[in-house]
């Protein structure tokens, strides 16, 4: 997903899930900064290593993908952008090699899901913001997996764009780095093919080009995985769905419900929004930014500011050092470090070890290793 | 293009322009280091493909492609490794075969990215034409075999310093985050 829909929808569910316009700003900056804190942001401030959450591009091409730098991509992407749906998940007749690639297939209403709002409970809005993100997400980068993977993510010539009215059009991607998207006459950009099983240019839907996080997009392909069924992907009810399920999350983080379960929409609370609402999602354009804003501010009444995170970045420089983890971004980026360690663990659980060896938050031998690292004040993955 | 993929392209074209000079000094002993190295390389990457089909892409849509491209590479490989008995002439075909194809798909990549509108066809283009007049050339002059074996040479040299080219320029890629 894009902007529009990790900061400014983010906004509005969460007003409408009964935060007050300044808690709404917090979550949905947090919810956004989730694509923003790379390992040139977390540089930059001297922050631990470990709360990285993105990548950026000019990283990614740089990275590794030897076993350990493989871990470091998949713990990232995985927790944050496509949180697999079934880690126990069953295939028939293949090896434990491909198995475990297939079972990091990212899709909503997981158990994953589940233990990411709860882990968020009582940590605070940038808890809450980023539990949005990575629930978000869940619906956006359904099918693709979070770890670079040829046989998982590729996609081929078969792909084909479902219009309103149910036409279809053959999508013909093309390679141009320079030139955005033409939504207009279905012209999109992917990422080139590559053979390579472990490319950077397999992680995620890359192959997909930015289709996924446009909503009002409806198309069909083969996903690499999928036994040559056909996939439709229906971003307009996709994106209903993680909104009416962010504001049920929003409820239950705030207070306002006992529980979180998954396959659970609050679909109550945009009574009367719902036309208002779908028409913003539907509209054809490559960004809906200005209307999801237009949305929130006729909801709170406020204007619902730009995204910008320099006040924080100031807040965090001029902290002492043992006051770090209660500003803003130090919230934040204790939160993201929460959010790696469980969902690093859960696969590592599963005995999958795409995402690396992970020691759980619970045991001694952590305890006794974050005790060290507290007193040597670094942080480490 | 990531750091290790421009280490080993500027290894390869180091070591293409390296088989080059062996060839012109020591044309006998030559060209069967340039055919082992040829079929040593062919038969691990068909081996590898092969392999890569049977634990992963077999399962993947459009997998086979993998699997007939490796069954194709490793027939190749072995294939070349049984030209080192055959006479020098017969080998010197084959080589200039293999590169006229080389050259052959390099234009059809290239036209094929033109039409997907990267700026970067050309190169790939005048490196594909190049390499299918060198094979030209080559078989123009190949009953003068020392001709001959200078212009496959020059093609092995030209393709060489591309490799080192492309391994030092920057690339822009599309990467959908």
């Amino acid at each position: 997903m894009q902007k529009d829909f990790h900061y400014f929808a983010t906004y509005c569910a969460a007003y409408l899930a009964g935060y007050t316009h300044e808690e709404s700003c917090g979550i949905a900056c947090s919810a956004q900064l989730v694509d923003e804190c790379s390992p040139a942001f977390i540089n930059m401030l001297e922050a631990p290593a470990a709360a990285v959450t993105t990548q950026m591009q000019a990283e990614l091409m740089d990275a590794n993908t030897d076993v350990t730098g493989l871990q470091s991509i998949t713990r990232i992407w995985a927790s944050f952008h496509f949180l697999p749906q079934d880690l126990y998940a069953k295939r028939k007749k293949c090896s434990k090699k491909y198995l475990d690639k297939y079972r990091l297939l990212c899709g909503p209403n997981g158990t994953l899901v589940k233990d990411t709002v709860e882990t968020a409970k009582g940590r605070g809005l940038q808890a809450a913001g980023l539990a949005m993100h990575v629930l978000a997400d869940t619906w956006a980068h359904r099918y693709f997996a979070g770890t670079p993977s040829l046989v998982i993510n590729n996609t081929d010539h078969y792909f084909y764009e479902i219009f309103p009215d149910g036409t279809e059009k053959q999508i013909k991607f093309r390679h141009s780095p320079m030139q955005p998207d033409d939504v207009e006459n279905g012209v999109y950009s992917n990422s080139i093919f590559q053979t390579g099983e472990k490319s950077v240019m397999n992680l995620g839907h890359g192959r997909a080009g930015h289709l996924p996080d446009y909503s009002f997009c409806r198309y069909k392909y083969l996903p690499a995985w999928g036994g040559y069924n056909e996939i439709v992907k229906d971003n307009p009810s996709d994106y209903y769905n993680a909104f009416c399920q962010m504001i049920y999350a929003m409820k239950y983080l705030g207070g306002g419900t006992d529980a979180f379960e998954t396959g659970v929409y609050d679909r109550e609370a945009v009574r009367g929004y719902e036309e208002e609402i779908r028409e913003i999602i539907t509209t054809r354009r490559i960004n809906a930014e200005e209307a999801w804003r237009a949305f929130g501010e006729k909801l709170s009444g406020q204007p619902v500011p730009d995204h910008n995170t320099e006040g924080f970045q100031r807040e965090y420089r001029g902290a002492a050092k043992e006051k770090k983890p209660d500003t803003f971004l130090g919230k934040f980026f204790t939160a993201a470090t929460a959010q790696k360690s469980m969902v690093t663990n859960r696969i590592y659980k599963s005995g999958n070890m795409l995402a690396g060896y992970s020691v759980s938050p619970e045991s001694s031998v952590w305890r006794r290793v974050m005790d060290k690292l507290a007193k040597a004040g670094e942080g480490h993955e | 293009m990531n750091k290790r993929q421009r280490v080993l392209n500027l290894l390869m074209g180091v070591f293409m322009m390296f088989m080059a000079f062996v060839l012109v000094c020591i044309p006998e002993d030559g060209y069967e280091l340039i055919i082992a190295a040829l079929s040593i390389g062919l038969v691990c990457g068909g081996i590898r493909s092969l392999y890569f089909y049977f634990t992963m892409a077999r399962h993947m849509v459009g997998g086979k492609r993998l699997l007939y491209r490796g069954v194709i590479v490793l027939d190749f490989g072995l294939f070349t490794a049984s030209l080192s008995y055959i006479p020098h002439f017969y080998i010197l075909l084959y080589l200039l075969g293999i590169h006229m194809f080389s050259g052959a798909m390099d234009i059809w990549s290239a036209l094929d990215a033109k039409k997907l509108g990267s700026d970067h066809w050309r190169l790939k283009l005048s490196r594909g034409v190049i390499d299918v007049v060198i094979g030209i050339l080559c078989l123009v002059f190949i009953r003068q075999r020392d001709t001959a074996v200078y212009i496959y040479c020059a093609g092995l040299v030209y393709n060489g310093i591309m490799r080192v080219l492309a391994s030092l320029r920057r690339t822009a890629m599309v990467y959908i985050p």
